[in-house]
């Protein structure tokens, strides 16, 4: 778990314009490298309703999705279509190496099946005789005059049941290597075998994103967890380490340069973010011409200007 | 016909009337100016800022600035840094430590330098500040925010040459954590309630008050 190698650029899948993540690896991945948590969204087929713990896909923001494919970690694939491409589009011997695969599958669930059946029964067998072996030690101290007689009972024990291991070979694995034609007829669940590791050649257009995205990414490249702001009425959440360890520092709003906000926005936005020890941000990247001001202090490789507002207190 | 007696104007207006004429400006700017006479007015009397000054003009290049701006002293200082916060917490910890046998030994003698120190140590040594007068009813772009921010320095100025002593002594020693640009944003509503709200250039982690 700790040093799973994912390699890049890895797949981003796009299921009716929402970007998923179905690799488990791919998920800690980028949680770990590029400081995107994104949304559990998966629930079991069977139990729908049963959303209080979620499970793979990993749903993440367009906007995500859209820095990492543009960072060249990432690219974008339409599921569906990929997904069609893969299953109507083998040939006969992919055909055949697939059913190879599949019924390999099946042989070795069958043998872990038998595998396990098999440990389970020395173990009851185990069970079985340590009960036997403390009837007799019961017995034994009864009549201490025996004792040494027990003792040696209870080695003997020992040897037959829980020293296995200087046996050349097990009975119960002759058995298995009888019965290894059996198979377990294996229902895949994915079709990601399937598809091709590569990026689909004309690559997909860039996710679209709102006028936002230059704020995003401002935050996200400077080592920010920036995470959906519904909690607080704004755009981002924005963390300033990984949100199971840290408390949010912003509420932040994006805008594009020319665009204009209320007075009454910012005030409801900075009371909010100082009762619960956030700053309200505001920013946005300023359209070419004011870019070469050199007077700005506050200026960024990116070039975008971030404001944070907290109440006086006055 | 008896002559109609008017109540004497308020204090606000006779502020307004008095001081309006000494900034003559565009006429686009009148009612910004007025505003900002308004906030100033709040700001000497309601919240007892001293050595106010009105900038219609850049103090860096000259120019004109986008809004006429304030520039004034609070009674206490009116940001402290989160970091200098946590500093200033850990130092008292360790004077809190020491000063508090010495007080024993000497009885209440050393109370009341003691309350000195401590004004010291939270930093209360006042910082001036650059105000925004805004209306509730406006609306801002970042450009223009980002304006205001391209016309004022860190730290204001201070035309007050005769309370020297503090001025220049702040002016030398200039906070440390005070490397980012702010301004303070006063919104006045119709009904003159005046909200004050501290805007940074720049992304500055909040306090932990």
């Amino acid at each position: 778990m700790a040093n799973t190698k994912v390699q890049e650029p890895f797949p981003i899948s796009c299921v009716s314009h929402r970007y998923l993540l179905f690799d488990i690896d791919t998920i800690t991945h980028v949680r770990r490298e590029y400081n995107m948590c994104g949304v559990l969204a998966g629930t079991l087929p069977t139990h729908p309703q049963q959303n209080v713990f979620l499970g793979i896909p990993c749903e993440i923001l367009p906007e995500e999705a859209r820095l990492l494919v543009e960072k060249g970690v990432a690219y974008i694939v339409d599921d569906v279509v990929a997904h069609k491409q893969a299953v109507s589009g083998l040939n006969i011997a992919e055909r055949v190496a697939y059913q190879k695969a599949l019924e390999k599958q099946g042989v070795d669930a069958s043998k872990a099946f038998q595998r396990e059946a098999n440990e389970r029964k020395v173990k009851a067998l185990e069970r079985e005789a340590e009960k036997k072996q403390r009837k007799r030690m019961e017995k034994g101290s009864e009549q201490l005059d025996v004792s040494a007689l027990s003792f040696d009972a209870h080695h003997d024990t020992n040897e037959l049941f829980f020293e296995p291991s200087p046996r050349p070979s097990s009975p119960a694995y002759s058995t298995t290597s009888v019965v290894t034609k059996e198979r377990f007829f294996v229902t895949p669940m994915t079709s990601h075998h399937l598809l091709s590791p590569n990026a689909p050649s004309p690559s997909l257009p860039l996710p679209e994103v709102p006028p936002s995205y230059p704020l995003f990414a401002h935050l996200a490249t400077q080592g920010y967890f920036v995470t959906p702001g519904l909690r607080f009425g704004c755009q981002y959440t924005v963390y300033p380490g990984d949100p199971l360890r840290y408390h949010s520092h912003f509420l932040a709003n994006g805008f594009s340069w020319e665009e204009e906000f209320d007075v009454n926005d910012l005030i409801g936005g900075g009371r909010l973010g100082t009762g619960v020890k956030k700053a309200l941000m505001i920013g946005g990247k300023p359209t070419t011409e004011h870019n070469a001001k050199p007077s700005d202090s506050e200026r960024a490789e990116d070039g975008v200007r971030a404001f944070c507002i907290e109440w006086a207190g006055m | 016909m008896d002559k109609v007696i008017l109540p004497k104007p308020s204090a606000l207006s006779s502020h307004l009337s008095t001081h309006l004429s000494q900034y003559p400006s565009p006429d686009h700017e009148q009612p910004y100016i007025s505003l900002a006479l308004q906030i100033e007015h709040s700001l000497r009397y309601e919240h007892r800022w001293t050595r106010l000054h009105l900038h219609t003009h850049s103090p860096l290049d000259g120019r004109r600035l986008a809004r006429p701006m304030l520039a004034g002293t609070p009674p206490q200082r009116l940001y402290v840094h989160p970091d200098e916060q946590v500093e200033m917490v850990s130092r008292e910890a360790r004077k809190g430590g020491k000063k508090g046998g010495e007080v024993l030994r000497r009885g209440g003698d050393g109370r009341g330098e003691e309350e000195g120190d401590m004004e010291e140590i939270w930093g209360k040594r006042p910082e001036r500040e650059w105000v925004l007068p805004t209306h509730l009813g406006e609306k801002w772009t970042l450009r223009r925010l980002a304006e205001i921010f391209g016309g004022v320095g860190v730290v204001p100025p201070d035309r007050d040459e005769g309370e020297d002593d503090e001025g220049a002594d702040a002016e030398t020693k200039r906070n440390m954590w005070r490397s980012k640009k702010r301004v303070l944003l006063a919104v006045v509503n119709d009904d003159s309630t005046i909200v004050y709200y501290i805007v940074h250039d720049g992304i500055m982690k909040p306090r932990q008050n």
